[in-house]
């Protein structure tokens, strides 16, 4: 089964009463701003102020705060606030844990200065259609040709899009004096409208997106930094121990009354004394086996009579020993022992023997009843 | 620089790939009580964080007498025989007739070294021999492993043997060897071929490294853990009254799931932090005495409700004291004593308290469920207990053992009480603050003595 992932799993949620505030602040602000006088004056000044300076001015601070890490944790702050439901409190505690709160808070925090600036460029929008905005602009120290370079460099960003530029002529057109009633040429003063909505565009809704984005990732990577995130990552799958039902071929338990002995784990052969049916006198007995001369494993392999090979339980059968079975029959006998005496064998050493004589054709193991395992495997 | 290499070589079944689980930590090599399960030489990589090596498990010998005896037919001297083994695993015929052999002795022609290992509980047998002197003919740097699969009974007798084939001969239980038991080991790998031990070295830094950044980020999913689930309360808005009251007892449903979700999680994450990532680890077989909602049980995993009032009297008269120090003692400690009995007076009424239901009338009409948070003054120690119990037996759990893991319980806390007397208050003001619903600062970090 894959590693469960986190019941909670954190992801970059919008806090909508949070957007909420940022859209309706930017909504009134908007509003406010360019209503204008009785005359539908706007001081583009103004206008540069709030769409310009002050978005451009929280981007430095945020991004140089987000640099920093330094600084008052807001979101801890925010995060203890009484007002989130069970399900946010959950979200904002990970958070915490994962040490990405400042992140969150901070991702939240873009969300709603982008909805400032969306429903700023709405109102704008709909003011534009709905009523006569005059932009002017006002300066007791300052002329059109003073501002017009300031103008320029602000403009620099869309300077493919000529008719957003400002120009010299329209500054001088636009200069306003309050003691100043009558204009004659008022078009001019709306033509300012695509400059400040390229302002709003690029400083308020591109700059904003961008730090939106980079903010978004710095969070998914933190997140994914996070040991417990990489372990989540990681599968779990099956256990890998053996789980084998083999079927065993039967033991034999009687062993034929004539029969040859091929003492192949060269064991003691007193421990066999107390079976008197095995004929154990030299002349029976054989001796192949790795330990064994050239002529005794000669003499095991030219027997065509059934034998009894007698094995050391807890070896595992070898491929020397299927060697030497492939071309006999008869019997292996899996021994066990203690001391002088014969023990019971372990489940899965019999197991074992079972399974390799199940691949040979002509043999069985034996195994006297009393020394059966008293164990299952 | 060329990394080590150690090719783990022997009879079959002696526990060549449990010897290179435990080494590797890694769960996934496979090992079978039947023999042959190996059929090819596997490599398997150990990194770390600067460095590495790498283990080669190897199918065992199979027809160890006949290879010696091609081999004694292909060198007449001493100085050929490194060279009558390279082309022995070249020959059609021998990969043809020998396949294990052949498997197991290449990664040696490549440049290996030799980790043979022999199982110690049963009696030495001259058959060996023959192997031994094959590996003794390769030339390259060995040590033999006598592994002690079911008792130590024989270890002499194969201890005398193998020092005539091996220079180092150690003896090593892969089911059973600590941390420390793995590292002397490695240790001992450095030995083996001088320009290996500066990797080997690192090595065994780097492990060490880790096994404290293990027990870090077990604070770590334990504090978050504990954290969770004592702050958790599940709760749903509905129209009226007697719909509230309807679904309580599925918010206790949905409440006690979510609770036993989150234990378990952490729990997989706990062995996962350990690489045991293919244990027997399906939760119900994980059988995790008592459930964690019978509190009737809780007292074998928590504190007794006597050391629960002296928990109480502890945390509250840490609380009065700081009152004290706030009027600079003018209160004449009142502050402390009064703490204190405050304290022996909620832990007296709170232990038996479980999770607070509530209904909740909204303003704005309607009505809000809830369930949760859990008030009883056991339960951090409940948790405690039951994962730093199973972080003891994961951290020790060698990765060689495919058992069922089986869970008893612990007395939690005989473990706190060998916690200095500061961290031992730091952690009882800890857990009196959870179960309050209060944040916990640097919670992971007190919890660390724990894990020690």
């Amino acid at each position: 089964m894959p590693l469960k992932h986190n019941p909670q799993n954190i992801d970059l949620q919008v806090a909508w009463p949070i957007v909420l505030a940022g859209a309706t602040l930017g909504a009134v602000l908007a509003w406010g701003v360019l209503s204008g006088d009785q005359q539908g004056r706007v001081n583009l000044l103004y206008l540069l102020l709030v769409y310009l300076f002050f978005p451009l001015a929280s981007l430095v601070v945020s991004t140089l705060s987000l640099i920093s890490g330094r600084g008052f944790n807001l979101a801890r702050l925010v995060a203890g606030l009484p007002v989130w439901s069970n399900q946010k409190r959950m979200l904002l505690r990970k958070a915490r844990q994962l040490q990405v709160e400042k992140f969150w808070l901070f991702f939240q925090s873009q969300l709603a200065a982008l909805a400032f600036s969306l429903t700023s460029l709405l109102v704008f929008f709909i003011l534009l259609l709905a009523t006569d905005i005059n932009f002017v602009w006002r300066s007791t120290l300052l002329s059109a040709s003073d501002l017009q370079p300031l103008l320029k460099s602000i403009a620099t960003p869309w300077l493919f899009w000529p008719q957003a530029q400002p120009s010299i002529e329209l500054l001088q057109a636009t200069q306003d004096s309050r003691m100043q009633t009558v204009y004659l040429q008022g078009a001019n003063h709306a033509d300012w409208w695509r400059f400040i909505l390229a302002v709003q565009l690029f400083y308020c809704v591109f700059l904003r997106s961008c730090l939106l984005a980079v903010t978004a990732w710095l969070f998914r990577a933190n997140v994914s930094k996070d040991f417990e995130q990489k372990l989540a990552a990681k599968t779990w799958p099956q256990p890998n121990h053996d789980q084998l039902h083999q079927q065993y071929q039967p033991v034999a338990s009687v062993l034929p009354t004539e029969i040859a002995v091929n003492n192949w784990a060269k064991a003691d052969l007193n421990l066999l004394a107390g079976f008197q049916q095995l004929d154990l006198s030299t002349d029976n007995v054989l001796n192949a086996g790795p330990l064994a001369t050239e002529a005794e494993q000669g003499a095991a392999e030219a027997l065509q009579a059934e034998q009894v090979v007698l094995v050391k339980s807890w070896e595992p059968p070898m491929g020397e020993l299927a060697d030497f079975l492939q071309n006999g029959k008869g019997y292996i006998w899996p021994l066990d022992w203690q001391g002088s005496s014969l023990v019971p064998l372990r489940a899965e050493h019999l197991q074992e023997w079972q399974r390799f004589a199940d691949s040979l054709a002509g043999w069985q193991v034996y195994m006297p009843v009393g020394f059966m395992p008293q164990e299952s495997p | 620089m060329k990394r080590a290499s150690f090719a783990v070589v022997g009879h079959p079944n002696k526990g060549k790939s449990s010897i290179v689980s435990t080494l590797a930590r890694n769960d996934e090599i496979k090992i079978s009580q039947h023999s042959g399960t190996t059929n090819h030489a596997n490599k398997v990589s150990v990194e770390t964080a600067r460095s590495g090596y790498e283990l080669v498990d190897t199918p065992g010998f199979q027809r160890p007498a006949k290879v010696l005896n091609w081999l004694k037919q292909h060198a007449n001297s001493a100085d050929q025989r490194a060279n009558a083994v390279a082309r022995f695993i070249e020959d059609a015929d021998c990969q043809k007739n020998f396949p294990d052999e052949v498997e197991l002795l290449t990664p040696l022609v490549k440049g290996a070294a030799i980790l043979y290992v022999v199982d110690g509980s049963r009696p030495y047998g001259a058959e060996y021999e023959a192997e031994m002197e094959i590996l003794r003919w390769t030339g390259q740097p060995s040590m033999a492993l006598i592994n002690p699969i079911e008792s130590d009974a024989h270890i002499e007798a194969w201890s005398n043997a193998l020092a005539q084939y091996f220079k180092t001969v150690r003896i090593f239980n892969p089911m059973k060897a600590d941390f420390e038991k793995q590292l002397e080991l490695l240790a001992a790998f450095a030995h083996l071929k001088p320009e290996w031990s500066t990797t080997l070295n690192l090595v065994t830094e780097d492990l060490t490294a880790a096994r404290l950044a293990q027990k870090e980020n077990c604070s770590v999913i334990l504090a978050r853990l504990l954290e969770d689930l004592c702050l958790y309360q599940t709760s749903q808005k509905v129209l009226d009254k007697p719909q509230a009251e309807k679904i309580q007892p599925l918010l206790a449903k949905t409440y006690q799931y979510w609770m036993v979700d989150r234990e378990q999680k952490s729990i997989q994450e706990l062995f996962a932090v350990y690489a045991h990532f293919h244990t027997d680890l399906s939760m119900d077989r994980l059988n995790l005495p008592p459930d964690l909602f019978d509190c009737e049980q809780w007292y074998m995993w928590g504190l007794s409700k006597q050391q629960l009032l002296t928990v109480g009297v502890i945390t509250g008269a840490a609380a009065g004291a700081a009152a004290d120090m706030m009027v600079a003692g003018q209160s004449l400690m009142l502050g402390a004593v009064g703490g204190g009995l405050l304290g022996l007076g909620s832990a007296w009424f709170g232990a038996d308290k479980l999770v607070d239901a509530k209904l909740k009338g909204l303003p704005l009409g309607g009505y809000e469920a809830c369930y949760g948070p859990i008030k009883n003054k056991n339960f951090p120690y409940v948790i405690i207990g039951r994962f730093v119990y199973l972080y003891q037996q994961v951290s020790q759990r060698n990765h060689a053992i495919r058992k069922t893991m089986e869970i008893n319980s612990i007395a939690l806390n005989e473990q706190i009480k060998v916690l200095e007397k500061s961290a031992q208050k730091e952690l009882h003001s800890a857990c009196d603050k959870l179960v309050k619903q209060k944040p916990v600062e640097n919670l992971a970090a007190l919890l660390a003595p724990l894990f020690e």
